[in-house]
């Protein structure tokens, strides 16, 4: 699956119907508007504003999808809700505004973190769907994230069992080029864009070493070369699958300053 | 045997490794952003009040950004009250929905009638320091009037059928001629002649006989002369020094000619004040019903305009007992209305007037006066006939019975300087009195202006709890200024109007005396339009539209005068507008091309004196 795969909906009936629920808030506001002017305070304006908030707390009751939520759907479906709804909560938001910017800090604040919150899980849905597909197709290895390390610390170990009666000449080759490569997991973001980047180059050394050594010994520079790749497949998968854990961190806490926020903000206008 | 390379998983795991934790964003995140919540939660209690608001407010209103209290009440957001604190401070009620619609429709009942707005409905804050209050939208005022300028009625103006005259007899044709003759200057070059721009640049100057007529009106000063008229009807120079008449000084006893009880000027000037004196004289001596109306009028108005500077003391200026006070007079004033509603509504004020109707009659019997018993009675059974339900008077007759009910006051007044106070009051009551209207109308009204002025008071004291700091007394400075403004041209007015009551004449020496102000004004009556015996009020410098303000300046830069006033160089009766109405304003203000907001012509609240 390509990146434009990627963003084909799972559930285009559910994409079909957020597109009309949002046409529909949008024909809503623009009668409103011609109706009365438009107040976030009061009227349609404060209708939306009342929506966009029940909407973003059921937004921040996701986490609760695996525990309590059976009865109300399958993760699968908590999730599409999870999507779809946070879309509309960020049109509501906008509506609540009448599409104007903010006058302040606090007005800022709610609407940057609403359109962050909404375009992070976009942007992690995308990732969630794209980057599985692309190391299924470009990866041989399969690995949970959390196994990685204990992996790799096999593959050093293997490697090691291979090496010790192996000749002077093979064992300085792996001790100088191949076993720091192989100590600990080496992830980076180059695996982003391509998941076999740096390979040719990783395996040229194997290449060369195996032009030198002895044709006994041809087979263990082999076995090394593949205890590499698959090192390298461990790497990618480590890079990405931590892409995948860690983007949470740009999406959830900065939904838990707007669940503040919103918090704050709906305090101030029952008060004042 | 070399080593098989991996496929899937590479082998199976011991034991179960350990999994992320399934709260492992969630609860520090929760936590963080609580305790980002409770930090502006208590910067805001602790006086840090941008904390918490949803924006910046305006520049005019910076320096209370952070003082919530000013304008908000906790639980009950923002009322009227406390824009009208600042931006009413003379309790002139101008900025109400009813204010408004009165200033529409100049219709009390229907202004009673009208719906509560709240300020904040059409001027929204907190928008940004750069943001304006002004710009109200449209469609809070289509909610009442039309919704755009393609629906935009004609100009009450122009639809009128009984136009209001400028007082002048007046046609641009002949002026237009004279002035291409003298000047040289192209027929659309000569408007700028005579309308000159003011300094300001915004409009032009009002025409001046001075500045824009004495050229050519006047010769060596004089305007023309009066032919012979009785000195039984006018009074003489030494009248009018023994009067102290302003600008009598100015006369010369030789430009009078007496001869056989006759007197007559040579030469006139304009605003003569013998002219004027004699023909106000005259007026309230042919005219005593409409001349006392007249003064009236002008003294209910400096009456009222007295009452508002009195009142115009901003309540954030008076201390707490003063506050107390106030609020005291106004619960019972308030009280008191609603009592006499109740007592109107039984019935019970009318049977008590003919009760006190009876009395009088009887003691009128008891003293022999029988023709003014008949009076009373008369009277008595018309009130037990217009109790409660009746129909209200005609406007005539309603006009008839305030004008008698004036110059009773008028000579109450004249008789017992001390009453003064309390004729005054009656005055700005009866004049303030709207045909149809009954007591029970006019009473709600009282009440309820009493109550919302109560409201104010109880809101001062609330503040003044709280450690609110009042607003600037210099509020209140342009608003006193405009007061005292009215005052000093209402004064002025009345003073012109000087004439004291005297006995009604018989019809045929009012009539003389209406020939006689003829003859006196025969001058005056070249340009200006004599109605009875008084030259009719000029209007001309008034401006035509009183509901919202157009400045000529910027339009001129657009486009030249016969644009919109087409036709006015053959126009022959000052009647005559030469405006085509609001035609000419669409076809300029097209949406996407010229502003079409409402606000961009019209006012929404009365001025402080309308």
């Amino acid at each position: 699956m390509g990146s434009a795969g990627a963003l084909r909906p799972k559930q285009p009936r559910n994409t079909w119907l957020t597109g009309a629920a949002a046409a529909v808030m949008l024909f809503l506001y623009a009668v409103a508007r011609a109706i009365a002017p438009w107040s976030p305070k009061r009227g349609a304006g404060l209708v939306f504003g009342v929506a966009a908030t029940v909407v973003i707390v059921f937004e921040m009751a996701y986490p609760l999808r695996r525990a309590r939520a059976r009865p109300l759907g399958t993760a699968q479906r908590w999730l599409q809700a999870h999507v779809y709804l946070g879309v509309l909560a960020l049109l509501a938001v906008l509506i609540h505004t009448g599409f104007r910017a903010p006058g302040g800090l606090m007005g800022w604040s709610l609407l940057l973190l609403s359109a962050w919150t909404t375009v992070t899980g976009l942007v992690g849905v995308w990732l969630q769907k794209w980057l599985p597909a692309v190391m299924a197709e470009g990866l041989r290895v399969e690995a949970l994230y959390e196994r990685i390390p204990a992996l790799v610390q096999h593959l050093v170990e293997e490697a090691d069992a291979l090496v010790v009666n192996a000749s002077d000449a093979l064992e300085r080759f792996y001790t100088t080029e191949v076993r720091g490569r192989l100590a600990a997991v080496e992830p980076s973001w180059l695996y982003l864009l391509d998941v076999r980047a740096g390979r040719e180059r990783a395996l040229e050394p194997f290449r060369r070493m195996i032009t030198f050594v002895d044709p006994e010994e041809k087979e263990i520079v082999n076995d090394l070369m593949t205890i590499r790749m698959e090192k390298m497949d461990l790497d990618v998968h480590y890079s990405l699958q931590g892409v995948l854990r860690r983007w949470l961190i740009v999406h959830v806490p900065p939904a838990a300053l707007l669940m503040a926020l919103l918090v704050l903000h709906i305090l101030a206008w029952a008060v004042y | 045997m070399p080593r098989k390379p991996t496929w899937g998983t590479p082998s199976r795991s011991e034991h179960y490794p350990p999994l992320r934790g399934r709260w492992q964003f969630l609860y520090p995140a929760l936590i963080a952003g609580g305790v980002v919540g409770l930090l502006l939660l208590g910067a805001h209690l602790l006086g840090a009040r941008g904390a918490l608001s949803p924006g910046g407010v305006t520049t005019a209103h910076s320096t209370i950004d952070t003082q919530c209290e000013q304008c908000h009440t906790p639980r009950r957001g923002v009322s009227n009250i406390r824009c009208q604190r600042c931006h009413d401070p003379s309790s002139a009620g101008r900025l109400t929905a009813a204010a408004h619609v009165l200033f529409g429709s100049s219709d009390p009942r229907k202004a009673a009638a009208a719906p509560d707005l709240a300020c904040a409905r059409c001027h929204v804050e907190h928008r940004g320091r750069r943001a304006s209050l002004d710009l109200v939208e449209d469609v809070q005022c289509a909610r009442c009037h039309f919704g755009s300028l393609g629906s935009h009625p004609e100009f009450a103006v122009l639809r009128s059928s009984t136009r209001q005259a400028p007082g002048l007899k007046f046609g641009h044709q002949k002026h237009v001629e004279e002035v291409m003759k003298q000047s040289g200057l192209a027929s659309a070059q000569t408007c700028l002649q005579c309308h000159q721009k003011r300094p300001t640049r915004r409009d032009f100057e009002p025409i001046s006989f001075d500045l824009h007529c004495a050229s050519c009106h006047a010769k060596e000063g004089s305007i023309g002369s009066a032919d012979p008229v009785p000195l039984t009807d006018v009074v003489d120079l030494e009248g009018l020094r023994a009067r102290g008449v302003p600008g009598v000084a100015a006369l010369r006893p030789e430009e009078f000619e007496s001869a056989r009880g006759k007197v007559a000027r040579p030469s006139l000037r304009h605003r003569d004040p013998w002219v004027l004196f004699n023909l106000d004289k005259l007026r309230a001596e042919s005219d005593p019903d409409g001349y006392t109306a007249e003064r009236a009028r002008l003294q209910a108005r400096i009456a009222s305009l007295e009452r508002r500077l009195a009142a115009a003391t901003p309540l954030a200026g008076l201390d707490r007992d003063g506050l107390e006070q106030r609020a005291a007079a106004l619960e019972s004033e308030s009280r008191g209305a609603a009592q006499r509603l109740a007592t109107l509504a039984s019935g019970a004020d009318v049977r008590a007037g003919a009760e006190r109707l009876g009395e009088v009659e009887a003691r009128l019997r008891a003293v022999g006066d029988g023709a003014a018993a008949d009076e009373v009675a008369r009277l008595r059974g018309s009130a037990g006939a217009s109790g409660p339900g009746a129909a209200p008077l005609g406007t005539t007759d309603f006009e008839a019975r305030r004008r008698e009910v004036l110059a009773l006051l008028d000579a109450v007044e004249a008789a017992d300087p001390a009453l003064r106070p309390r004729a005054q009051d009656l005055r700005r009551r009866l004049v303030s009195l709207v045909p149809g209207e009954d007591a029970a109308d006019v009473l709600a009204r009282v009440r309820d202006q009493r109550q919302a002025a109560l409201a104010r008071v109880h809101d001062e004291l609330g503040l003044r709890d709280q450690g609110v700091a009042p607003p600037r007394a210099a509020l209140l400075d342009a608003d006193r200024r405009e007061l005292e403004r009215a005052l000093a041209e209402a004064r002025a007015q009345l003073a012109s109007r000087s004439v004291p009551a005297a006995t009604p004449l018989a019809p045929e020496e009012q009539q003389r005396r209406r020939e006689t102000a003829n003859v006196l004004a025969a001058a005056c009556a070249k340009c200006h339009v004599l109605s009875g015996a008084a030259l009719d009020t000029v209007r001309a410098a008034r401006p035509v539209l009183v509901r919202a303000r157009f400045e000529h300046a910027p339009h001129l830069l657009q486009a030249d005068c016969a644009r919109c006033h087409a036709g006015i160089e053959a126009s022959t009766v000052s009647r005559d507008l030469n405006f085509k109405g609001i035609q000419s304003c669409r076809e300029c203000h097209r949406s996407l091309q010229v502003s079409q907001d409402c606000r961009e012509c019209h006012l929404f609240h009365p001025k402080v004196v309308p």
